[in-house]
């Protein structure tokens, strides 16, 4: 050994760490995924390999919740308590960012790799949800082939180029809540040709739209959401049955787009912006009536 | 409309026997006090014959028996003060005066003129005229005590039963209100008062009835019930009596050694 | 003031306040429009709005207040207590209890006269524990405490039904019955209400008579010809029936029924015959003004209308055991 050794033992040391610190990709894929969350239960089962997905939460089994409920029923079943997450022995955890912090903070201290996806907003960010996961898993060839899909859902939905006309959707949730813009919501209505009632009146987000104003709106259409109301019922829906509606309606339905859709962003996502855009294709334009002013959240 | 007769009259509360086979009668022509030893019986005696406490025997008004009177009937037949003064509300003394006019009230009309000319005698009866728009509950206790027995003849029933109405007044006021309610008994009311005043009794009551342990002890005028051995017996205690120009004076004056 | 004034003013409050909150909410109408929208002409979202939505929200904030007003005065004088309030003692928090059982069971989804009914059968179980408890000699303190205790099991118990049920909402719902609200009510729950609290208020406004002789106490009152059995029917059914079906459509609003009465005794004097009609008009003033209020305070949101009559309610009662807290047994 020369003087210099030392020196190149440093770097051969530092290019090393380098290389270990570097993301696993392709060449190490986890081999026993637990997912927590809804949502990154629903793109796992969609892009994982055979054997890969250990593990979903309870609520992919929830009909009214998930869109692959039978799927769902070939992993086993977590509640997403850190304890049994732990007696699973996952090289790889999914949950979402609202999952239960006290959970997630847990696992990550057990020494879990936890990896957490935030709610999308709009079909871009599916879309880079999707290749992450890809990522993730080492099924970067699968992701491609589920944004592909996306894509072709998309554009069999919703028409291409700017409509003549956009008739104006309101989005009535429980307890009188509707989507603004920035919303995946609100995206998929946008891309059905409809125009979002929420955003024109100027809200983001989630948030309370009160009856009277959406009644002066008099939408075209009004979209509900999934009712959970069997077993039980809740008052959060009475508004549903309130008379005005029904009014304002003329005599239509409202037109359900169940939840599940919606809540999470994946390719499935795209049959909410077919049922928009199959509701709205009867309809032709009304009378106006004066827009009204702006609310300010 | 003014006799009441009551037959073997018994009364228990909460399981003990209180009033023990009564039989009495009442009528016009002077007052009838009813006195006796605390626990003798009489408040109750008084509820039981106005049925505000349930009892066995026989009572009846002017033959027809109590159980078939019904309540509003019976308020134009008796008024009552019970010894209870309670006032729920800060109200008048002219709002009180005027309760007592309720069962004459019709379901629709306000007071008439009849109702307020009974209501001005019973307010000059008891010598409340100056008080009349004061709140009852700003009065001293002698005060009240005259403006509940207004209430009572305000009512202008044909039998007034009063549960110790003189124990709250002065010396004068005592004597007026029994003045007024010897008057009223003359005119021909029937008026029962229980009291514990035994000089009062002696000088105003027209006939006593002695009641101890639930049982009548003695029944008569004030000679013969307010003797030496109905005292000692029922008071356990020594009286001094005489007979004056002012008519009979009797004067509980020392305890006797306890009774056997 | 003389009566015929005082009642002849509240009246017209109430009328200016019903106006007041048939013409408060977010969709922004103009006067003009408004009245249009109530005729029936006119801007069809106009309408629909002034007609379905505003005109209930103002006849149920009316009835309502009238009820909660009348059945406070009520209680008040038949208990001789002036703590009592149908609220304070229990009825409502029941009377919501009977609700959330029609409803969270689905059983007024069948039927829907189940509501009111269950939420009246509610009051009626609370009416009559406080009538065994403290009605008679009972002392404030016995009458308050029952109704802390009624009130306390009610809660906990539609507490719990609430948290049981499958429904990922129901949960949150408890807001709405311990508090009340108004918001979005509909003609159907006008109708599903309005005839109970009007037999309410045709079996509590006779008893005015009754009342007054019951100052003097039951023996006193009795010896004057009221008959107490009759009396007792009429005070619970009315106050059970009225309450009841105000809560079943609206939850629990507090405070209204023992606020209305302290504030009309120095006006109209404290003869409760005198007391009911003006508790009555003062109590749907009351209603209406905080109903007002909520949507001028927070348009967008829904705040309940029971935030803000316990914001003015509870300190005025605390001044209430204070200054009552000497004869308090």
């Amino acid at each position: 050994m020369t003087r210099a050794s030392p020196a190149i033992a440093a770097m051969i040391g530092i290019v090393a760490v380098l290389l270990a610190s570097l993301p696993l990709r392709a060449d190490t894929p986890p081999r026993r995924v637990v997912s927590m969350n809804l949502c990154t239960d629903q793109l796992a089962m969609l892009m994982a390999a055979p054997g890969q997905l250990h593990s979903v939460s309870y609520l992919a089994r929830d009909s009214q919740s998930s869109v692959m409920p039978d799927e769902a029923q070939r992993f086993a079943v977590n509640n997403g308590l850190a304890e049994e997450i732990f007696m699973m022995h996952p090289d790889l955890v999914l949950a979402g960012t609202f999952t239960s912090r006290a959970s997630v903070a847990m696992l990550k201290r057990l020494g879990f790799r936890v990896e957490q996806f935030p709610p999308t907003y709009s079909f871009d960010e599916i879309r880079e949800q999707i290749r992450r996961m890809g990522d993730l898993l080492g099924r970067t060839e699968r992701a491609e082939e589920l944004v592909a899909d996306l894509d072709r859902r998309l554009s069999a939905a919703s028409q291409s180029g700017e409509p003549a006309w956009r008739p104006l959707a309101a989005l009535h949730l429980a307890n009188s809540y509707t989507v603004g813009s920035g919303t995946l919501s609100s995206d998929a209505v946008t891309r059905a040709g409809l125009e979002n009632l929420g955003s024109r009146l100027g809200l983001s987000g989630t948030i309370r739209l009160p009856l009277e104003t959406l009644v002066v709106s008099a939408p075209d259409l009004i979209v509900g959401g999934t009712r959970y109301e069997s077993p039980a019922p809740a008052l959060a829906y009475e508004t549903f049955e309130h008379p005005v509606l029904r009014a304002v309606l003329q005599g239509r339905p409202m037109t359900a787009v169940p939840d599940r859709y919606w809540v999470c962003g994946a390719p499935f996502t795209a049959e909410a912006v077919r049922i928009l855009a199959d509701a709205a294709a009867p309809l032709a334009p009304r009378r106006t009536v004066s827009p009204p002013k702006a609310v300010i959240p | 409309m003014t006799r009441l007769s009551v037959r073997n009259l018994s009364v228990d509360l909460g399981g003990q026997p209180i009033v023990r086979d009564v039989s009495l009668d009442f009528a016009p022509g002077g007052v009838i006090g009813l006195i006796g030893p605390n626990g003798a019986g009489k408040s109750t005696f008084l509820k039981a014959i106005l049925g505000l406490v349930p009892s066995r025997g026989e009572i009846a008004y002017d033959g027809a028996p109590l159980a078939r009177i019904d309540r509003h009937a019976l308020a134009h037949l008796t008024s009552y003060l019970p010894q209870d003064r309670e006032i729920a509300w800060p109200l008048s003394v002219e709002n009180v005066v005027a309760l007592g006019r309720t069962p004459h009230l019709s379901t629709l009309t306000g007071l008439t003129p009849d109702d307020h000319a009974e209501i001005e005698r019973a307010i000059a009866l008891t010598d409340i005229a100056h008080l009349r728009d004061r709140i009852v509950s700003t009065l001293s206790g002698g005060e009240r005590a005259r403006v509940l027995m207004a209430r009572v003849l305000a009512q202008a029933a044909p039998i007034l039963i009063a549960d110790e109405p003189v124990a709250a007044l002065d010396p004068g006021h005592q004597i007026a209100l029994l003045e007024t309610l010897d008057a009223l008994s003359s005119a021909g009311r029937t008026i029962i008062v229980s009291l514990h005043e035994i000089p009062l009794a002696a000088r105003w009551c027209r006939r006593l009835v002695l009641l101890d342990k639930g049982s009548v002890v003695a029944d008569g005028s004030p000679e013969d019930v307010l003797t030496h051995e109905h005292f000692a017996k029922v008071y356990g205690v020594r009286i001094h009596r005489t007979m004056t120009d002012d008519g009979l004076l009797v004067q509980p004056v020392a305890r006797l050694p306890s009774l056997p | 003031m003389s009566y015929r004034l005082v009642v002849a003013s509240l009246a017209l409050l109430v009328a200016l306040l019903f106006a007041a909150s048939l013409f408060t909410g977010p969709a922004g109408l103009d006067l003009a429009t408004s009245f249009d929208g109530l005729l029936g002409g006119g801007n069809e979202a106009a309408r629909l709005v002034m007609q379905e939505i505003r005109l209930p929200r103002a006849i149920l904030g009316a009835m309502i207040g009238a009820t909660l007003g009348l059945s406070g005065a009520v209680l008040q004088g038949y208990l001789r207590n002036p703590l009592a309030d149908p609220g304070v003692l229990g009825v409502s928090a029941s009377a919501s209890l009977g609700a959330v059982i029609a409803i969270y069971t689905g059983l007024s989804a069948a039927f829907a006269l189940a509501l009111p009914v269950m939420a009246m059968l509610g009051a009626v179980a609370a009416v009559m524990v406080i009538q065994v408890l403290a009605g008679g000699r009972a002392g404030t303190l016995t009458l308050i405490l029952a109704g802390v205790a009624i009130t306390s099991l009610a809660g906990a118990t539609t507490s719990l039904a609430l948290n049981l049920s499958p429904n990922p909402f129901s949960a949150m719902e408890i807001l709405f019955w311990m508090l009340g609200s108004l918001t979005d009510r509909s003609m159907v729950h006008v109708w599903l209400s309005a005839p109970f609290m009007v037999l309410g208020w045709t079996l509590l406004a006779p008893l005015g008579r009754a009342l007054d002789a019951l100052s003097l106490g039951a023996d006193a009152a009795q010896s004057m010809g009221v008959r107490l059995n009759r009396t007792q029917m009429l005070a619970i059914l009315g106050t059970a029936t009225s309450v009841g079906a105000a809560t079943a459509v609206a939850g629990a609003i507090g405070f209204v029924g023992l606020i209305v009465p302290h504030l009309l005794r120095p006006v109209v004097g404290s003869k409760p015959s005198r007391l009911l009609l003006p508790s009555a008009l003062a109590g749907a003033s009351l209603v209406l003004a905080a109903d007002v209020a909520v949507r001028l305070i927070a348009p967008d949101r829904d705040l309940k209308l029971g935030v803000l009559t316990a914001i003015v309610g509870a300190p005025f009662f605390l001044y209430l055991v204070i200054r009552y807290r000497r004869t308090l047994t």
